[in-house]
């Protein structure tokens, strides 16, 4: 999974580090607020991080779970904005949305995602359709994320609504600096 | 072997592990001394001393009414009512000397004694007393009741001219037992701090109480075991242990110091040398000190046995624990073993090594980390060189290697554990029998034959980790909701005291629950298995004795929930029912797990959720409320794992927001809904199969 995250990365590189200018676009890395976030039950102090990346007709949208600092875990949505939903198949049985209730995705199985520009370039929503396993049984959640700039372009809010919850998980991203 | 003569073999094994009783006799005759603290005020004196003696069909009693400045009353006296004469000699009226009243001497009191049955006798007296405005007859009454076990002698006296006020009454406890010493610790474990200090009381505790339980450490207000002061008034209330404060280091090794046989010096500048001396500690009767506390041990009349300053500069961890294995190893104990891990670097918290001391254990705090190598081999060769089935007792540290890492390989050759490093007085508590008569009792909520039906809605329920120490148990909220404790099941021999202490606490709505995995703390997948067959029987019967019947298990020897697996395979989840005959179900986990099954009506369930101590109560409400609109079908069963470090009071916040179709039932009415329509999908850990070839 790590390996497919960073042949992505190098695919679809953030226009921020890329050197072009940041402040009006969703591209970029984006380091976790956890103070302005909703409390995200992190598994052994893993912290989020996003990484937006726009290249032709496709985006790709990134998280990563940093632990010390490395990524541990990525979870990775690749689509066509406007596209049609992109099935890819789970590999993982981890299910990051929530580390301590008890749900696991379901690997074999495959998610959809799809994604639309709500306003170009600042406002991204995603639609997923994840399998998961839970005590009994198999069923799917689906998963609505909006991904908006905030005014000056230093901050990035993603609200996630999930089919099975009925208050939405909201958290607060602030652009990490471009570090070359 | 067959079931029976496993165990009797267990049985054995547990026997030969409990302390000896102390020698007493449960007659009322012999010598008591006052429980102040649950005895009526005696004003001058303060004291009070009786000897009852039987010589045919005759009665001596002594009442000695204080200790230095005393008051003597000596009565022999026939058993059958007949009245003696006894010459008044003296005006003390001992038990009220601040009350104007005196005994006319010169004048007779008329006494008279019965023994009705083998634990009371009564006497009666007749006699004149003076107060201030003359003499008045008197007439007083004392029955001396002898409690069910022996221990304690209850002295009830009535006056006929006392009739108001609360009744006169003295507990007496047999002179000589139940008397220990008491020594308040410093909140300061730094190395370079005052850990010299507290690593020199836990080694002279460890010591003294070999001869028996003597002193008792009282450890900072937030100690991580949280029971310290409230055991103590627990021994002082209910099993009445009078104890004398030793204050500091030289009092205390004033007063202890006939126990010791000299001192072993260790290095502040090589922290592992602290960790060498508590095993010399163990080994020698010596007690630990740093360099600046020579003199005050040598003005004890102490003498050296061991100095380990400056022996292991430049040497790591492998060379000094090698060389303590070389030294010592033959001498220490193959049924339990120190690891005096936990919190590292500048601080130590070595509260357990009392214990590896009193059991003249080798002490280490080596990584079980595989990769790291050097440490590993040793921790391996000691762990192998133990009797199978040994106690790991303390914590891995936190420095070196992960929790998971060391119980694996512990679990690898049967060992248990049980911690932690913290683990407090328990050379102490391990020698305080449950009191006589005292049975423990669980609170159940089903009767024999109780099948309830459950119906369409989300039923939840608690189990709280660590409940015996580390828990919420003495923090707000205990007792308002239907709860579960992990109970400490080695506590029936280890400590039956402290099984007693959180026995007879327990509120209706405590339900305790064996744990973890075995006697001990296990992960069942690394235990050889013809090894874990063996102690889950010995689980069984201590569940039998603290009338247990729900088992836990958790298994990260795999890795957690997360990046690992904490999941059962079939064979060992049937190995567990198989064991357990009369376990009503099992859970399974720490984090969620996902191990389900079901066998006649005894469910197998793993955790649906974890309640992180740092999760806000409304996003735990929701995350409750999610994980039931994930699991739609009813009834359906959410079984919630709580950190110590949540008290209930903050689960009830939580649980009373979650709705109406929500219900809080007590554990083994969820286990017994859970296993009557078991909606869970069953689901085992599945191994890969192997290419044939």
């Amino acid at each position: 999974m790590i390996a497919r995250t960073l042949l992505l990365a190098a695919l679809l590189v953030p226009a921020g580090d890329r050197g072009e200018a940041t402040g009006s676009s969703i591209e970029g890395v984006w380091k976790f607020v956890p103070a302005k976030s909703t409390e995200i039950a992190a598994w052994k102090g893993r912290v989020p991080e996003i990484v937006i990346a726009a290249a032709g007709d496709r985006v790709s949208v990134i998280q990563n779970w940093l632990e010390r600092g490395q990524v541990a875990y990525a979870d990775t949505f690749l689509f066509a904005p406007g596209g049609p939903p992109v099935s890819s198949p789970v590999r993982s049985v981890e299910w990051p949305d929530n580390w301590f209730m008890g749900v696991l995705a379901s690997v074999g199985d495959e998610r959809t995602v799809a994604g639309s520009w709500q306003a170009q370039g600042t406002d991204l929503r995603t639609t997923t359709v994840q399998p998961v396993l839970t005590s009994q049984g198999k069923t799917t959640v689906t998963t609505v994320r909006e991904y908006v700039l905030g005014a000056g372009g230093s901050a990035l809010t993603v609200t996630e609504q999930r089919s099975t919850r009925q208050t939405p998980v909201v958290l607060v991203f602030e652009r990490k600096e471009a570090t070359r | 072997m067959s079931r029976l003569s496993l165990t009797c073999l267990i049985a054995v094994l547990m026997l030969a592990a409990m302390p000896p009783a102390p020698a007493q006799t449960k007659d009322i005759e012999g010598k008591w001394e006052l429980v102040r603290d649950k005895s009526t005020d005696i004003d001058l004196y303060e004291a009070l001393a009786v000897e009852i003696r039987f010589d045919g069909p005759g009665l001596t009693l002594i009442w000695t009414w204080g200790t230095g400045r005393s008051f003597r009353d000596s009565l022999a006296l026939p058993l059958g009512g007949a009245a003696v004469h006894v010459p008044v000699t003296s005006r003390v009226f001992p038990s009220n000397v601040f009350m104007g009243l005196m005994m006319p001497v010169g004048s007779v009191r008329d006494v008279r004694a019965w023994r009705p049955d083998q634990n009371t006798v009564r006497l009666e007296e007749s006699f004149r007393i003076r107060g201030s405005q003359g003499e008045v007859p008197e007439t007083q009454t004392s029955v001396f009741t002898l409690s069910p076990g022996g221990e304690a002698l209850a002295v009830e006296v009535t006056r006929a001219t006392r009739t108001s006020g609360p009744p006169v009454k003295y507990l007496l406890k047999r002179a000589g037992s139940a008397e220990g010493f008491v020594i308040r610790l410093e909140d300061n474990w730094e190395v370079a701090g005052k850990l010299s200090v507290q690593a020199f009381m836990i080694s002279l505790q460890g010591i003294v109480n070999k001869s028996g339980p003597r002193v008792y450490l009282l450890y900072p207000e937030d100690w991580p075991f949280t029971y310290v002061q409230s055991v103590y008034d627990f021994y002082r209330a209910k099993r009445n242990y009078s104890f004398r404060e030793l204050r500091g280091a030289e009092e205390a090794i004033g007063a202890l110091k006939k126990y010791v046989r000299g001192y072993v010096v260790w290095d502040r500048n090589v922290r592992s040398s602290l960790t060498v001396a508590f095993t010399v500690a163990g080994l020698e009767d010596a007690v630990v000190v740093s360099e600046d506390m020579i003199p005050l041990v040598e003005r004890a009349g102490l003498k050296p046995v061991e100095d380990l300053r400056g022996k292991f500069v430049g040497w790591n961890d492998t060379k000094i624990y090698t060389w303590a294995y070389e030294k010592y190893w033959d001498r220490c104990s193959r049924e339990y073993i120190i690891w005096l891990g936990g919190d590292a670097g500048p601080v130590m918290k070595p509260a357990v090594a009392d214990w590896g001391i009193f059991k003249k254990c080798f002490f280490s705090d080596l990584s079980c980390r595989v990769t790291d190598t050097s440490e590993y081999a040793l921790s391996s060769k000691l762990l192998a060189e133990m009797k199978p089935m040994s106690l790991v007792m303390g914590w891995h540290s936190y420095a070196k290697d992960l929790e998971r890492e060391f119980v694996k390989l512990t679990s690898a050759y049967g060992h248990r554990v049980i911690g932690l490093h913290t683990l407090p007085n328990l050379s102490f508590s391990a020698q305080i029998p449950a009191s006589p008569g005292f049975k423990f009792t669980n609170n159940h909520h089903l009767r024999p034959g109780d099948a309830p039906v459950p119906g369409k809605k989300v039923y939840v329920t608690c189990i709280q980790t660590d409940g015996m120490g580390l828990g919420a148990w003495l923090r707000p909220g205990r007792g308002e909701i239907p709860y579960a404790w992990e109970a400490e099941t080695n506590y029936t021999w280890m400590a039956p005291a402290m099984a007693e202490y959180f026995y007879s606490m327990a509120t209706p709505n405590d339900f305790m629950i064996g744990c973890l995995s075995g006697p001990g703390y296990l992960y069942p997948k690394a235990v050889p298995p013809k090894l874990l067959k063996q102690l889950i029987a010995i689980s069984r019967e201590q569940m039998k004795e603290l009338d247990l019947n729900v088992f836990e298990t958790m298994d990260y020897s795999e890795g957690a929930t997360v990046e690992g697996n904490s999941d059962l395979p079939k064979d060992i989840v049937d190995m567990y029912y198989d064991g357990m005959p009369e376990a009503i179900g099992f859970v399974n986990g720490y984090a969620p797990s996902y191990t389900f099954a079901v066998k006649d009506g005894r469910p197998f369930m793993s955790y649906d959720y974890y309640l992180s101590p740092e999760r806000p109560e409304a996003d735990a409400v929701a995350d409750l409320q999610e994980l039931a609109r994930i699991n739609p079908r009813r009834p359906y069963f959410e079984l919630l794992h709580i950190r110590e470090s949540s008290d209930v009071k903050r689960v009830k916040g939580i649980l009373d927001r979650l709705g109406p179709e929500f219900e809080v039932v007590p554990l083994d009415v969820f286990l017994a809904m859970a296993g009557k329509d078991p909606t869970f999908k069953e689901r085992y850990l599945v191994r890969p199969q192997k290419e044939s070839r």
